[in-house]
């Protein structure tokens, strides 16, 4: 018995790990071409679109402005572009600094929500800024995110080559990678993901999940869809899904750049990646059930990604987890032998190694340290995760059962350097 | 002329056609025993004889002599009288013999009722021998432990073939006179058998041979059996090019739990034995469990129930039904519930030796023949053995009421209770772990059994002792003249079972197997190979994973030179 569940587990994991490899393969491919696609398309952009961002911010003051001295140096034409802010329910300074903007920029709008029609979260906050978004592409960003100047311009681009693409993700790099351990971490894993998972997915299957920031959707998408799903707890993943079900693709064009802030804290960051892990359950629990009502099969592939990724492989893991621990203990007879420990080593080693290949991509990311640091990655922040599904899949089980409504955590900002740190533990939990 | 010329060479060719058949049916050993028993029927120390005869005999046939007829002898070329008890023969009993041609040879009690032929030898008064020697073979002389004999006197033109010394006595033991051939002792067990046996070759005209077959067989081979040992055995006895058997046992009950571990359960000790079939061994089948009731694997009575002193009557947790035949009320009642028994038992034999034969084919591993648990086996399941199999290796139970009555033969024998089988005779017993002078007492077994030209020299060996005694073993048993060491896989042998056939020669194992009925038999049996099949594709993506470790670290250390080489130009 004990046998059997060794094996499924290995065979669980380890398909997970081919296909990362596979992803991995093609990320690479996709970097290594994607420059000569991007200097073709520089030469004969097309004609620009009418572009509007939406900047969902609650409770921003901390961050709000260098968002905007970013958005102000936005290299787009300023008769095609507007900005506007939905100032959701701020109890700070928030509205006051946007409107500073508004005053000192025409492109720049203050859009102030109360309840009932405000607080609602992100997604109610981004279906009340749309409502004032006049642009034919409508792009979101985080209020902590700092665009390079022609991150727009470019997600312009890939939508004006490429018809198909209902909507373009850009990349997304972290801007406080340097300020300790968690965010060096962080740092690490966000470029893993984006040129594993990211270019990876759009490489072999022109598929790529819209991030919560840093992307640029076809305003007639939205308006089909009738906006954000406003019970998602994760939006980015649920509006992915509906993109590719009305027959898009989305595009993951890394040219476009933007800066964020990561969490500095391990409370923060478990608060923030529980919302994320807890909102993907929820799709994968909305369209498994209704698997057979989506119209473009592609969907399957990533919403089973999305299974394995949350279920199964948590489960395999956890499950080889305890066999091995167990069998310290008791002996449960495994017949397995010396392959398991083969298993083991090439597992962390191919880990290591992606992390690696992904850090590469990136110039001057693939240093001695963020190496060394790759492999205590593995053995802390990897774990960590594990803890955290296991967490969040109770807490989805739980809610699911008892049908408790879902409450938004946005995610607790921090002083930019050279700031001062002030009022953190006040502001931490809101909404 | 033309037309007698031509009937003259029609003549010849028939007459060339005919001569070699004649020959052939005058060399056809066809043996005639008749027995005297306490009650009329075939006892251990008939089958002694027949284990001995069954060396050299084509067929075999057993008769009271007391109910010898005057056409029993008719196409028959030897008569054997085994006078087991005392008794007055009757008058035609001399009579058959007396008009019989062919060599007689009569062994113990009641040699006055055989006839003229016998009247050479008279009784006298018994003496102790403490050696047995054969005039004019000094290298058949032995040293024995000291034997009463039941003494006689020959007159005179009878040869002495096998002498007793006693103290102040030399004393006849195996004599002839004109053909008819006395041995003056009442029980066929060695040192008696190796004498006896070597006398056979000159009763049935045969040319006793050179060398001196030999074989080792390593015992107890189970899924807890230690790997290690086994691949330091086996490469001992390849590197000495001794081909080998090894007694193979399918499965390994745990005494304390009762779980029960196959050799699916232990790839290496699979992986081993592999091994060993590979490089000189051939599996022998020794039971399926080795056990009946809840007793170590090894230890246990597998086809006998010991506690009881019976076959396998019955089931393990029942009682056995101890009745006699007094306790029926007719003989067909006490006749039915006999046959009954047997079904029973033949059953279980069957079962037990399908599965084994079966599973240990599903590994890849083909028995060549079969060793009884402790020997023990009762007459009806030689029988059924020899359905499954042509070899069997080992001693021999003699009959159904004891299962002490082991004995063995000097020679590869094919007695007739055997139903077939050939008889591989283990006559050195084995390497008492506890006895310091074990393989001494191996070497004094064999040495007694070059008595009979060819004696089998074949003894066991438990592979958990380790490689040194072995090697010491090893050494000695080469010492044997002539020795030869026997390969079971040189041998013709068949193995079959339910959708598997094996067979040996030249050298070479062949199988026939019926894969679909044999993986529709038992779920085991597919069930073992997914497993086998998962561990090895566990390998599979241990090397795919590696390649592709491989491969990201050159594509990163690629990119990242690529950096570099932007960087500095």
């Amino acid at each position: 018995m004990a046998d059997f569940l060794l094996y499924m587990s290995l065979f669980i994991i380890w398909f997970m790990l081919f296909y990362h490899m596979f992803l991995m393969q093609g990320g690479y491919l996709h970097h290594r071409r994607h420059r000569e696609l991007k200097a073709a398309w520089e030469k004969d952009p097309g004609e620009l679109p009418s572009f509007s961002i939406l900047i969902p911010a609650h409770n921003e003051d901390m961050v709000i402005a260098d968002t905007l001295k970013a958005m102000a140096a936005l290299q787009y034409p300023k008769d095609r572009l507007e900005v506007i802010v939905v100032n959701d329910n701020s109890s700070d300074a928030t509205g006051e600094i946007v409107e500073g903007f508004a005053a000192r920029y025409s492109f720049i709008h203050a859009v102030h929500t109360r309840p009932p029609e405000g607080g609602k979260g992100k997604s109610g906050a981004l279906n009340q800024g749309l409502k004032r978004a006049s642009g034919d592409v409508i792009a979101v960003y985080d209020a902590d995110n700092t665009p390079e100047p022609d991150a727009v311009w470019y997600l312009a681009l890939g939508l004006n080559k490429d018809p198909d693409a209902g909507a373009v993700v850009g990349k997304f790099r972290v801007q406080n990678g340097g300020r300790n351990l968690l965010t060096r971490l962080i740092n690490m894993e966000t470029l893993t993901f984006q040129w594993l998972a990211q270019a990876g997915r759009w490489f072999w299957f022109r598929m790529a999940t819209i991030p919560g920031t840093n992307f640029a959707i076809r305003r007639e998408i939205l308006d089909e869809l009738g906006g954000w799903d406003e019970k998602a707890l994760s939006e980015d993943t649920e509006l992915s899904f509906r993109v590719y079900n009305l027959g898009w693709h989305i595009r993951f064009f890394p040219a476009a750049v933007t800066w964020e802030q990561e969490p500095e804290t391990l409370n923060v960051w478990w608060k923030q990646r529980m919302r994320w892990a807890r909102g993907n359950e929820y799709v994968i629990g909305k369209y498994l059930l209704g698997l057979h009502r989506l119209k473009h099969r592609k969907i399957t592939l990533d919403l089973f990604y999305f299974l394995f990724t949350y279920l199964l492989f948590f489960t395999g893991i956890l499950l080889s987890h305890a066999i091995f621990v167990t069998n310290l203990f008791v002996d449960l007879d495994l017949t397995i032998g010396m392959v398991s420990y083969v298993l083991l080593v090439t597992g962390f080693l191919l880990f290591l190694v992606e992390v690696l290949l992904a850090l590469s991509l990136e110039r001057g990311q693939l240093t001695l340290k963020n190496a060394g640091t790759a492999v205590l990655m593995y053995f802390t922040y990897s774990q960590l995760w594990l803890a955290l599904v296991v967490h969040a899949t109770f807490l989805e089980a739980k809610r699911m059962l008892t049908k408790q409504e879902v409450t938004w955590y946005k995610t607790q900002r921090f002083q930019t350097s050279g700031r001062e740190t002030v009022k953190k533990e006040k502001r931490a939990k809101s909404s | 002329m033309q037309g007698k010329a031509r009937l003259m060479v029609f003549a010849m060719i028939i007459m060339l056609w005919i001569e070699p058949a004649l020959t052939e049916a005058a060399e056809e050993k066809d043996v005639l025993v008749l027995y005297t028993t306490t009650d009329g029927e075939v006892n251990a120390d008939v089958r002694l004889l027949d284990m001995a005869l069954g060396a050299f005999a084509d067929t075999i046939t057993f008769k009271n002599a007391a109910d010898v007829e005057a056409g029993d002898t008719e196409g028959k070329s030897h008569i054997f009288y085994y006078g087991v008890t005392k008794e007055t023969l009757p008058g035609r009993t001399a009579e058959v013999i007396d008009t019989f041609n062919g060599p007689v040879t009569a062994i113990g009690y009641n040699t006055a009722g055989l006839g003229e032929g016998f009247d050479f030898v008279g009784p006298a008064i018994c003496g102790t021998v403490t050696a047995l020697s054969m005039p004019g073979k000094p290298d058949k002389t032995r040293q024995i432990e000291p034997h009463e004999l039941d003494g006689i006197t020959i007159e005179e033109g009878t040869r002495v073939i096998v002498e007793g010394l006693g103290a102040e006595t030399e004393q006849p033991v195996i004599v002839e006179n004109q053909g008819h051939y006395h041995v003056a002792v009442n029980s066929l067990v060695p040192p008696f058998s190796t004498y006896f046996s070597q006398v056979l070759y000159e009763i049935f005209d045969e040319e006793a041979p050179d060398d001196t077959p030999a074989f080792i067989r390593l015992e107890d081979i189970h899924p807890m059996a230690d790997p290690e040992q086994l691949m330091d055995v086996a490469e001992l006895l390849k590197e000495r090019n001794i081909p080998y058997m090894m007694a193979v046992i399918p499965v390994y009950t745990h005494p304390e739990t009762g779980e029960e571990l196959h050799f699916s359960d232990s790839p290496k000790v699979l992986q081993a034995i592999r091994y060993m079939q590979d490089n000189g061994g051939s599996v022998v089948l020794h039971g399926y469990t080795h056990q009946f009731r809840d007793s170590e694997t090894g230890e246990g009575f597998e086809f006998w129930d010991v506690e009881h002193d019976m076959p396998i009557y019955h089931g393990q947790e029942e009682t056995p039904d101890m009745r006699t035949e007094a306790d029926f009320d007719s003989p067909e009642d006490y006749e039915a519930w006999q046959e009954e028994n047997l079904a029973f038992e033949r059953e279980y034999i069957e079962k037990r030796l399908t599965r084994g034969i079966q599973e240990l084919a599903n590994y890849g591993l083909y028995p060549l023949a079969f060793e009884a648990p402790h020997y023990t086996m009762s007459q009806n399941g030689y029988n059924v053995v020899s359905d499954y199999f042509s070899t069997y290796v080992g001693q021999v139970q003699l009959h159904d009421k004891d299962w002490r009555t082991m004995e063995t033969t000097p020679l590869a024998s094919n007695p007739t209770f055997f139903h077939g089988m050939n008889l591989l005779p283990e006559t050195l017993s084995y390497v008492h772990p506890d006895d310091e002078q074990a393989v001494q007492k191996m070497m004094d077994r064999a040495h007694q059994y070059q008595v009979t030209d060819g004696g089998m020299a074949g003894g066991f060996y438990h592979p958990y002792l380790g490689v040194e005694r072995l090697e010491k073993l090893l050494g000695e048993m080469e010492q044997i003249p002539n020795v030869e060491w026997m390969d079971l896989k040189e041998m013709e042998n068949t193995t079959s079972a339910e959708n598997v056939v094996i067979s040996s020669g030249d050298g070479t194992i062949d199988t026939t197997i019926d894969r679909t009925g044999l993986m529709t038999a038992s779920l085991d049996y597919p069930a073992y190979h997914a497993k086998v099949l998962v561990q090895k594709s566990m390998w599979g993506i241990a090397g795919v994973g590696m390649s592709a470790v491989l491969l990201f670290g050159v594509y990163a250390v690629r990119q990242r030179k690529k950096e570099e080489d932007i960087h500095h130009g």
